[in-house]
């Protein structure tokens, strides 16, 4: 049977007229995108680094505390990827992680669905149930907060992981095993070296999730502690306490974007490092 | 249905009873055949009737997919390899596989062949070197890709590849060489290379090709057994099963009648 000319025309129009929307909306979120990055720029080149850098709130300055942030990371940061790369590879690698693999295997797919915060909140639950432990953490609360945010990012993470590592096409390690190569040495010659620019994209990811999205586990560890605060706790000091005197209205608006920028930062070099990892020519899916 | 074929010349492989399943697919049902040392043997059937499932079997490739499950014997110069204390990487080597879409790795071409010997142990560069082109030369292949052996391997005609392969699994010192659908993604020309290099193979090696091509099978094979549904409908050999098949189904197979 058929078709008429017709309804052909109609359906050629009506793709048209789709492609064109979706055209269009990506455009205007593209104009929308470059436009607030450039004011953020403008108002920090108005406000001026000198100024950001001495504004004082409740006592503390914004570049130690983006110090202690980073300090954090530094602490957090290792002992999440340690855990989280072993778990990837089990779990993407049926030949290494045997029947523990296929556990965590179902145990990723669940985890990245619990909220990080609810997992960070029952670290630090954990932490805080026994008194010997809570004054621990009380004495080392950079220590306690660098394992509740690692203990915070590790579900994420590792799932993250096991992606990287399933990207690298499974025809390799199977012409691998078949070539004599023990699972090891498959892993280390064939599939680690195509992983590594994932793996550390993958890390600067989370480090910028740590330094953000993580800031409830540190305003609570940092709430009763007077030592310098990690940038997320001075930016809420100074939404709470408001800016320091004689601030003004553009230091206090560019002082919040810090937060913004360094973590754009780490997005951006993570984006490259992904970019980096083409698939060779002529490889497989 | 039980396939012998044993020669006066001492058996090489011995499968008895082999089930293979996919999760619930039972993709081989009880097949048992012998073959002979330097024999070569050509599986064909329909695409799902289990000619790669038996081939994998054979050099324990299913232990990497976590849904197959192997049930049966399969010796090797007597020796059982499906038990637990086999040494699966030495088993590779000694069984060395050819796949339909070559399995070329994201190295170079000299990196590819010789990636067996490295893993194995071998690090010494004049052996390496030594072996690149001793098993090259055997896939007729030397001469060509001499300049390209530090370019990327995946960069190189998909014919070169699967010669690169064949000189990879050669380069280990294989007894038995599993080919699976080795031509599949080839031109008629390279397909033709390939049934050359295959053919001179035959002398050394026990050689199994699961295929698809009925040319290659008739060329290349001793014996054929013809498969459907994970089981051996007929055997014996090719000219026999080509020219007086026993089985209807055979004979529409190779007339390629739909049944």
């Amino acid at each position: 049977m058929g078709v008429s000319s017709a309804a052909l025309a109609r359906e050629s129009s009506a793709r048209v007229q789709s492609s064109l929307a979706g055209g269009l909306t990506a455009w205007l979120c593209g104009v929308f995108a470059i436009a607030l990055a450039a004011a953020m720029i403008a108002l920090l080149a108005r406000a001026g680094w000198a100024d950001i850098a001495t504004e004082t709130v409740n006592g503390s300055q914004i570049i130690p505390s983006l110090e202690w942030s980073l300090a954090l990371i530094s602490l957090a940061l290792p002992l999440a990827a340690l855990v989280a790369i072993g778990a990837a590879v089990a779990a993407a690698e049926p030949a290494l992680g045997g029947r523990a693999g296929r556990l965590l295997n179902v145990a990723l797919r669940a985890g990245p669905a619990v909220p990080g915060i609810v997992i960070g909140i029952a670290a630090l639950a954990i932490v805080t149930a026994d008194a010997q432990i809570a004054n621990a953490a009380r004495l080392h609360p950079v220590l306690s907060a660098a394992l509740a945010l690692a203990a915070l990012n590790l579900p994420i993470m590792s799932a993250r992981l096991r992606t990287v590592f399933r990207g690298v096409p499974l025809v390799w390690r199977v012409a691998a095993a078949a070539s004599g190569a023990t699972p090891g040495v498959a892993f280390a010659r064939i599939v680690m070296p195509r992983a590594w620019p994932g793996i550390v994209a993958v890390l600067l990811n989370t480090a910028g999730q740590m330094l953000g999205e993580t800031a409830v586990i540190a305003i609570v560890l940092f709430a009763t502690n007077r030592a310098q605060p990690p940038l997320p706790v001075y930016l809420w000091e100074m939404v709470t306490h408001g800016a320091g005197p004689g601030s003004t209205g553009p230091v206090a608006a560019a002082e919040a974007l810090v937060l913004v920028v360094a973590i754009a930062a780490l997005r951006l070099t993570s984006r490259a490092l992904l970019g980096s990892r083409r698939r060779p020519q002529g490889a497989p899916a | 249905m039980t396939a012998e074929h044993q020669s006066s010349v001492e058996t090489k492989l011995e499968v008895r009873d082999l089930h293979v399943w996919y999760g619930r697919r039972h993709a081989v049902r009880g097949v048992n055949f012998a073959v002979a040392d330097r024999k070569t043997v050509a599986f064909i059937g329909a695409t799902g009737s289990g000619r790669s499932a038996i081939l994998r079997a054979l050099n324990r490739l299913h232990d990497l997919d976590a849904s197959a499950r192997i049930e049966g014997s399969v010796k090797i110069d007597g020796a059982e390899v499906l038990g637990a204390g086999t040494d699966v990487s030495a088993l590779r080597r000694r069984v060395g596989m050819v796949f339909g879409q070559p399995a070329t790795l994201p190295l170079s071409a000299f990196e590819n062949v010789v990636f067996g010997l490295r893993a194995k142990g071998v690090s010494d560069r004049a052996a390496l070197e030594e072996a690149c082109e001793r098993t090259l030369r055997r896939v007729m292949l030397w001469e060509s890709v001499t300049k390209s052996l530090n370019l990327p391997a995946l960069s190189l005609p998909v014919d070169w590849q699967q010669r690169i392969c064949i000189a990879r699994v050669l380069a280990v010192g294989p007894e038995i060489l599993l080919f699976d659908d080795p031509a599949a993604r080839l031109d008629p020309v390279a397909s033709q290379v390939l049934d050359d290099i295959i053919f001179r193979l035959r002398r050394d090696f026990t050689i199994l090709v699961a295929t698809n091509d009925l040319h290659q099978a008739a060329r290349l094979s001793d014996l054929t057994y013809y498969m459907v549904d994970g089981e051996i409908a007929e055997s014996g050999e090719t000219l026999a099963v080509f020219n007086r098949p026993t089985d209807s189904r055979t004979e529409d197979f190779l007339a390629g009648r739909a049944w």
